[in-house]
C-alpha cells in the first residue's frame, strides 16, 4: 500500500514537473522525454540484469557462512567486514546494490547492509577516480575522504547498539 | 550514476553545467553495454547456471518469477523517476541555489545544500561541475561538503531508481533516516577544518 501511495505520489510529480516543463514552450518538455528515452535504453537492461543476478547470487550463497559472517548477530565485526567490503566493490550501483540484495536475501544483518551501502556510496572506488578526483581536485578529495571515514562504521555501529 | 565513460575534460572547469551560463547541455552519451554490464551479466548468467545445477529447476523457476516479480513492480518507479530527473534537470535554478550558498548562509546553508543533493537528479557527470560552480558561485566549503555528501548518500534519484529497486524498502528508509544529518554534520566539520581536511582554503579569499 506504501509502495503503491509512493509510485502514485512520484508519477504526480513527474505530472507537474512535464506540465511546468511544457509551459515554457521552449523544448524543455521534448528534451526531457528526449534525454529519459536515452535514460531508459541504459538504466533498464542494467535493472534487469542486476535484479535477474541477485536473486541467482543469493540462491547458491551458503546462508550459514553469510549468517555467521555478515548476519544480525555478527554485531560489530560484521559491520567492520561490511565496511571492507563496500570499499572493495568495483563498478556502479547494479554490482553494489546487486551484492547488497544477495547477501540481504542469504541472511546478512540490517546494519551491515546500511554500512555496507554507505561505504560504497561514499567511497566507490571507480566514481571518485573516474569523476570526482579529475572535477573536484585531490585536495577536496581527501579531506572530504578523510572527514567521511568514520561515517558508515558509525551507522552501523549505531543501528547494533539500538538493537535495529 | 555511470561509471565507464572517462570524464568529461570540458566539464572540467565546471562550466557546462554552470550558473550563469543558459541551459545544461544534453546529457553525455553512454555506451549501453560497457565492462561493468558484461561482468553482472556473466555473474548472473552463472549464479543462474549453477542455481539450476545445485539446487533443482524447482528453485530456479522460482527465484526467476520472484525476480522477474521484482522488476516489473519497480518499472513504474523507475519510469516515473528517470523523466521527473531529465526535466527537473532542464528546469534547475542554479543561479537561486548559489546565490543561498555562500559563506554567511550558516546552517541555513547547511539545510539547503542538502536539499539541493537531495533533488539534484543525474550522475556524477553533473553533480561534480555543478559543486565546482557552486564554489566558483561563492559558495563555501562547508556548503559544498554537504552538497557533495548529501548527494552520495541522500540523492533521491539513486535512491528511488537503483536502491530501493533491489534492497527493502524498510532497511532503505532506515538508512535514509540515519544518514539525514550526515551531511549537515560533514559541512559543519568542513567549515571548522584546518590543514588537510582544509577542502578549499582558496575559495574563500
Amino acid at each position: 500500500m506504501t509502495a503503491l501511495i509512493f509510485t502514485v505520489a512520484l508519477w504526480l510529480g513527474t505530472l507537474i514537473f512535464g506540465v511546468l516543463a511544457w509551459r515554457r514552450r521552449d523544448g524543455t518538455f521534448r528534451a526531457g522525454l528526449r534525454d529519459s528515452l536515452r535514460e531508459y535504453r541504459f538504466i533498464i537492461p542494467r535493472l534487469a540484469v542486476g535484479i535477474l543476478g541477485a536473486g541467482f547470487v543469493a540462491a547458491i550463497l551458503p546462508p550459514e557462512f553469510i549468517e555467521a559472517t555478515l548476519g544480525p548477530s555478527s554485531g560489530l565485526a560484521g559491520v567492520a567486514l561490511a565496511l571492507v567490503c563496500g570499499l572493495a566493490v568495483p563498478g556502479g550501483p547494479v554490482i553494489a546494490y546487486a551484492i547488497g540484495a544477495s547477501a540481504l536475501l542469504a541472511g546478512a544483518g540490517t546494519p551491515q547492509i546500511v554500512t555496507f551501502v554507505s561505504a560504497w556510496l561514499l567511497f566507490s572506488a571507480n566514481r571518485t577516480l573516474v569523476w570526482e578526483l579529475p572535477i573536484m581536485g585531490r585536495r577536496f578529495v581527501v579531506a572530504r575522504v578523510i572527514m567521511s571515514l568514520p561515517v558508515p562504521l558509525a551507522l552501523g555501529a549505531l543501528l547494533v547498539v539500538t538493537g535495529t | 550514476m555511470t561509471h565507464g565513460a572517462p570524464p568529461p575534460s570540458g566539464e572540467k572547469s565546471g562550466g557546462a553545467d554552470g550558473p550563469g551560463d543558459g541551459k545544461p547541455k544534453r546529457l553525455p552519451r553512454r555506451r549501453i553495454v560497457d565492462g561493468g554490464f558484461l561482468f553482472i551479466s556473466v555473474v548472473g548468467i552463472a549464479a543462474a547456471l549453477a542455481t539450476w545445477w545445485l539446487r533443482g529447476p524447482e528453485i530456479f523457476v522460482a527465484v526467476l518469477g520472484d525476480d522477474i516479480w521484482l522488476f516489473a513492480e519497480n518499472m513504474p518507479k523507475v519510469l516515473a523517476a528517470v523523466l521527473l530527473a531529465c526535466w527537473l534537470r532542464l528546469m534547475l535554478p542554479r543561479e537561486v541555489i548559489a546565490r543561498h550558498l555562500g559563506a554567511g548562509s550558516g546552517w541555513r546553508g547547511l539545510l539547503i545544500a542538502t536539499g539541493a543533493g537531495i533533488v539534484v537528479p543525474g550522475g556524477p557527470m553533473t553533480a561534480f561541475p555543478l559543486s565546482v560552480a557552486f564554489l566558483e558561485g561563492g559558495a563555501d566549503r562547508g556548503t559544498v561538503i554537504a552538497f557533495v555528501t548529501s548527494w552520495l548518500v541522500l540523492s533521491a534519484q539513486r535512491t528511488i531508481v537503483w536502491e530501493i529497486a533491489f534492497l527493502d524498502p524498510e532497511l532503505v528508509l532506515l538508512r535514509y533516516l540515519v544518514s539525514l544529518p550526515v551531511p549537515i554534520l560533514l559541512g559543519w566539520l568542513a567549515r571548522r577544518a584546518h590543514g588537510v581536511l582544509d577542502v578549499a582554503p582558496e575559495a574563500e579569499r
